[in-house]
């Protein structure tokens, strides 16, 4: 975090972790197949390899995630790749069910 | 060999394969395929011809997998419309002409295979940071481009996905500056375009799959399987026809057919039933075409599967592929059956071990083992002719690891399957140097939570359960209104696997992060 500065306690957290060795830096390096290690928090696993400080319940804040396209690889981006994905379904508390994965089943 | 002479000609050479099971690696010279004109056809429309061929078609090499995506891209955001048919012609060819060989893509298998828990590992750190935070590192290891094409490749990036930009791993460097003129050299320097394995492997003789198969393999969490595979030719694809045997207490058959297409002369990919379930098969055949290794799973639930491997039955060696126990303790005497090739020759082990035979054929033997009260813990060699194995004798169990370590499974509902997590326990003992692996045992499974957050937030309690055979299934997905602020399922859990020992237990230890699910799930993630 060369350039950054933490402005939030969990911000600060994360940067004390760092420092103190106690984020797992190799969760960067090494992760499942196919999660996001990006850390804002990250969509599977949180930075310090863990759940607690990810958006949970995640249906609160998902079209937060699918409208900016954040994790355009786990959520489908809605600015740009799949402007429909989300259409006719605008609670994703009540309506998560009815959401389609986006790539066809082979 | 090309146009309408080539075709007929591979039609005749199609039709002898089909009528007769042929010898030991064949080559298969059906190299010509329809789809260069159905590419031409379908792509020239908006990429150049050039002296090279399309542009930017030619500057890419992928697996069949990587060429799918490409035309499902080419279909969600530019409009192009194909056919099934085609569509399987067209990437038929691309991966012929354009595809990976072998070796390039042996490093990164486990996401073709759709191995849900395998933990990847970038080259560095800057790569990690730059494609393996949304990706697995097989994402972008499965692609060989031109330099000039990798550089294009970071523009669609920033063009696709703006606020990648704004995302963290991204804002603390100056990446757009860094991928425009350090990053893509890298990339082209480790996944070149032009390599003489690449050359060598399109210029060679496919070689054909039909034949006789002896097939081996591991269900996790149920145990090995084996038996045979037979592979015939039909047109374009290929037809399997299993008869395989459960290798444990219970012995069932597995059987079933799978319809199959070789992609760039090795990449065998299936679709079949296995007794009732359908299934999926991603497996790579050798480059002598005498054995094929993979993966087989569940069509809907991806992380249900077995381990594969085949050896081509006509001119095997003499060898034990697979054993129904890896193991004896010491003064026991158990029934134990080797399988392989050419196990007709006599039976014996090294001293301290006693043998019977209950059975033996040229594919399989049954053994009765005695390991000797007195004997050393250790590895002992047990040999049928010219075929050898191991079996290790213990006196007690030292440790238990636990496989995966650390893994995720995805909560389901909806539209989306859930993923469960298999684990499997390991016993080991320590020798003199370092710890000996005794084998898979079974094991009395129970999690916990992982740490204070855990506890607090109930995970143990909401998150899933694990089964008598190790197997995590998750919770549904959802907000859940039982749980505090409505939260998902999630679950942050420790696994514990405890193997009898005679009157006292072993326990190991895994971790298990039960997340939430994806909505976008192409083959190579």
């Amino acid at each position: 975090m060369k350039y950054l500065k933490p402005m939030n306690l969990k911000a600060q957290a994360l940067k004390s972790a760092s420092g103190d060795g106690a984020k797992r830096e190799v969760v960067a390096m090494q992760t499942v197949a196919g999660c996001a290690s990006t850390m804002d928090p990250g969509w599977e696993v949180d930075a310090f390899g863990g759940i607690a400080a990810l958006c949970q319940p995640m249906e609160a804040d998902l079209y937060g995630c699918s409208d900016p396209c954040w994790w355009p690889a786990q959520v489908p981006d809605v600015m740009n790749s799949y402007p429909d994905w989300d259409m006719d379904k605008a609670n994703a508390g009540a309506d998560w069910r009815q959401l389609n994965n986006v790539f066809p089943k082979r | 060999m090309s146009g309408k002479m080539g075709l007929f000609v591979s039609g005749v050479m199609l039709f002898v394969l089909s009528a007769v099971l042929t010898p030991v690696s064949a080559n298969d010279s059906t190299k010509d395929f329809k789809g260069k004109a159905l590419v031409n056809d379908y792509c020239a429309a908006c990429h150049e011809q050039t002296d090279k061929g399309l542009t930017r078609i030619s500057d890419v090499r992928k697996t069949p997998e990587g060429w799918d995506m490409t035309i499902f891209r080419m279909e969600h955001l530019h409009g192009l419309a194909v056919d099934s048919d085609d569509r399987f012609a067209i990437i038929k060819y691309l991966s012929a002409e354009n595809g990976l060989s072998p070796k390039e893509s042996a490093p990164f298998r486990y996401v073709l295979e759709q191995r849900a828990h395998f933990v990847d590992v970038a080259p560095n750190d800057d790569l990690d940071a730059l494609c393996g935070r949304c990706h697995t590192n097989a994402r972008y290891g499965l692609q060989r481009r031109t330099a000039e094409d990798w550089l294009k490749h970071m523009h669609f990036h920033v063009g696709q996905y703006p606020s990648l930009e704004y995302q963290a791993r991204a804002r603390d460097r100056f990446w757009w500056q860094e991928v425009t003129s350090k990053t893509y050299k890298e990339l082209a320097e480790l996944y070149p375009f032009q390599t003489a394995d690449w050359d060598q492997w399109k210029a060679a003789a496919y070689k054909s799959p039909v034949g006789l198969w002896r097939v081996t393999g591991h269900r996790p969490g149920q145990g090995g399987y084996e038996g045979i595979m037979t592979v015939s030719r039909h047109g374009d694809f290929f037809k399997a026809k299993y008869d395989l045997n459960d290798m444990g207490q219970k012995g069932e058959s597995i059987t079933g057919n799978s319809k199959s297409v070789v992609y760039t002369g090795y990449e065998w990919r299936g679709s079949g039933i296995l007794n009732g379930t359908e299934t999926r098969e991603v497996y790579a055949l050798s480059e002598d075409g005498n054995h094929m290794t993979g993966r087989w799973h569940d069509a809907i639930h991806y992380d249900i599967g077995g381990e594969f491997q085949a050896v081509r039955l006509d001119g095997a060696e003499a060898q034990v592929l697979a054993k129904s126990s890896d193991y004896i303790r010491q003064g026991e005497t158990k029934k134990i059956s080797l399988h392989g090739t050419g196990l007709t020759g006599k039976a014996s082990a090294d001293k301290g071990l006693g043998l019977s035979i209950i059975h033996q054929n040229s594919n399989s033997i049954t053994l009765q083992i005695t390991a000797a009260r007195n004997i050393a813990p250790g590895s002992y060699r047990v040999t049928v002719g010219q075929a050898e194995t191991a079996i290790v004798v213990y006196d007690k169990i030292d440790m238990v690891k636990i496989m995966p370590e650390w893994t995720i499974a995805r909560l389901g509902g909806g539209n989306i399957p859930p993923v469960s997590a298999q684990f499997e326990a390991t016993a080991y003992m320590k020798g003199k140097d370092g710890d000996i692996k005794i084998g898979i045992m079974p094991a009395l499974w129970q999690i916990q939570p992982f740490n204070a957050d855990a506890e607090q937030m109930k995970d143990v309690d909401f998150a899933g359960h694990i089964d008598q055979f190790g197997r995590f299934l998750p919770a549904a997905a959802g907000p859940n209104p039982d749980r505090k602020y409505s939260t998902n399922n999630a679950g942050n859990l420790i696994i514990i696997a405890r193997i009898k020992d005679g009157d006292h237990q072993v326990s190991g230890k895994a971790q298990l992060i039960v997340t939430v699910q994806r909505w976008n799930l192409p083959p190579i993630r």
